[in-house]
């Protein structure tokens, strides 16, 4: 890529479009180990710079990207800052954080994931995962992991690495073994990770979960009373254990994720059993029936307060409507002034006198005038996970 | 060349603490034992507030020690390191 870019060949010059036409495959952009950060086009880090070299555009459009995710949950500092640590630049071939090009790979992938979760929603209140913690906890893995390797020699300026013929001083499989005419100058193959020795678990580990699986489904259909939870509690114990096993014995990569979807259906089988899921509805006719608190585990909660005669009795009152997991809609009378405080807790909507937000841990609050001398109530709205509505009628 | 042994091949599996798996072993260790405690009846709904964050706490101090212990364990002279060709 570098050298036909530097090189253009004497067809170039012939060419009436010097500059159309991709320059770039799909796979070398995919190949995230070739990214460096430019030392010649650069503002702050040459991170834009060397994107733009990288995927073959405009770095200015990059930069402006940068920007703007910068204001939907810091997602774009997060990547700017990630990259800037990471990816060596391209005049020195060394990065703040020294990692190989596996790691950084994978540490790329892991910020672009979490930077687009930032950028869905307010991360720090996203049910209750740490994500705080999982930042600080992979930058912490970085810099540990940086101090067991040994520096990397500077790359010849020029390009990449990789780049250099793609012959190494190692015997090639059709050489017959014999060395190659000429040697590379990349450097010699890091040393192997002492804690990626032994037999991948993942296999094994998901064929143990199956058989745990399948002897519990045998137990639960000869009539043992077996909750419906304790699959993905089974699932989940099993994986513990062989991460447990994995820590110091055999690789268990994978099964980190393969945990946290068991987690999840874990939590969510649990509530489902504990939570019966119930559809209430409440019409009051007098200000005396309207309750403080409404509360609901889970279900669809409905409080219709149009049918109450005597609003004036409710001017100054505060109610508190808790959904749980489900749904919540009050109706309102258009005679009334309402102040409403939603909030949903994890993913779902509030829909507030039309105006709808939908998101994780979203927030919002509206007002609805009912009219001059208007009896006025506040309404603190609340579920876990789903469906805030408030209506005027 | 000698055939390895089941002995040597389990040992041959053996590495240093991986923190990662081992922090998150424990993490979910400690929620399907709050599932347990649940189902059992043994806590109350209420209690889930703040057993909730429970796991991750005493995983990430294990992880913590763990890292120290590490390091404690580098940092002191020991046997030597095996050569390379141990390691054949």
């Amino acid at each position: 890529m570098t050298e036909n870019q530097n090189d253009p060949g004497p067809q170039a010059t012939e060419d009436p479009h010097p500059h159309e036409g991709p320059r770039v495959s799909g796979a070398e952009m995919r190949d995230l180990t070739r990214l460096r950060r430019s030392s010649t086009d650069k503002r702050v880090a040459g991170v834009a710079g060397g994107l733009g070299r990288h995927l073959d555009i405009d770095p200015v459009i990059l930069r402006v990207a940068f920007v703007v995710l910068t204001f939907f949950g810091g997602a774009g500092l997060l990547l700017y800052i990630a990259a800037w640590l990471l990816v060596p630049d391209d005049s020195t071939g060394r990065a703040p954080l020294q990692t190989d090009a596996r790691t950084r790979t994978i540490a790329l992938v892991g910020v672009g994931i979490l930077a687009v979760l930032v950028s869905l929603g307010d991360w720090g209140g996203w049910i209750w995962f740490p994500w705080p913690l999982v930042l600080v906890a992979v930058i912490a893995w970085l810099v540990l992991s940086n101090r067991n390797n040994p520096p990397a020699p500077p790359v010849t300026p020029g390009g990449p690495v990789s780049d250099g013929g793609g012959t190494t001083a190692y015997p090639s499989a059709d050489s017959g073994g014999q060395p190659p005419t000429h040697t590379a100058v990349l450097p010699p193959a890091p040393p192997r990770n002492p804690r990626k020795r032994g037999p991948i678990l993942f296999w094994f580990t998901m064929a143990l979960t199956a058989l745990a699986l399948g002897t519990l489904g045998i137990v639960d259909l000869a009539g043992a009373p077996v909750a419906d939870s304790a699959y993905p509690a089974l699932a989940l114990g099993t994986i513990a254990a062989m991460l447990l096993v994995g820590s110091v014995y055999g690789r268990a990569g994978g099964l980190i994720l393969v945990g946290l979807a068991a987690l999840v259906a874990l939590v969510g089988a649990t509530a489902a059993e504990r939570w019966d899921t119930a559809d209430v509805t409440e019409r009051p006719t007098v200000a005396a029936d309207v309750d403080q608190e409404y509360r609901n585990g889970a279900g669809e909660l409905v409080l219709d307060l149009t049918g109450v005669r005597d609003l004036e009795e409710l001017d100054g009152r505060t109610l508190e409507v808790d959904g749980g997991l489900g749904r919540v809609e009050i109706i309102v009378p258009g005679d009334l002034d309402v102040h409403v405080d939603a909030e949903v807790g994890g993913p779902g909507s509030i829909r507030l006198f039309g105006d709808q937000r939908d998101g994780f841990n979203v927030r919002d609050e509206a007002r609805a005038d009912g009219g001059p001398d208007a009896p006025s109530l506040q309404i603190d709205a609340f579920v876990g996970v789903g469906e805030i509505e408030v209506i005027q009628r | 060349m000698n055939e390895p042994t089941t002995t040597t091949r389990l040992e041959s599996g053996r590495h240093p603490v991986n923190i990662g798996h081992l922090v998150m072993g424990l993490a979910f260790a400690s929620f399907v034992a709050i599932w347990a405690l649940l189902t059992a009846g043994a806590i109350q709904d209420e209690s889930l507030r703040w057993l909730m964050p429970v796991p991750w706490v005493l995983a990430g101090a294990i992880g913590l020690a763990a890292v120290a212990l590490a390091g404690r364990r580098r940092t002191t002279p020991e046997e030597p390191h095996p050569t390379p060709e141990e390691y054949r």
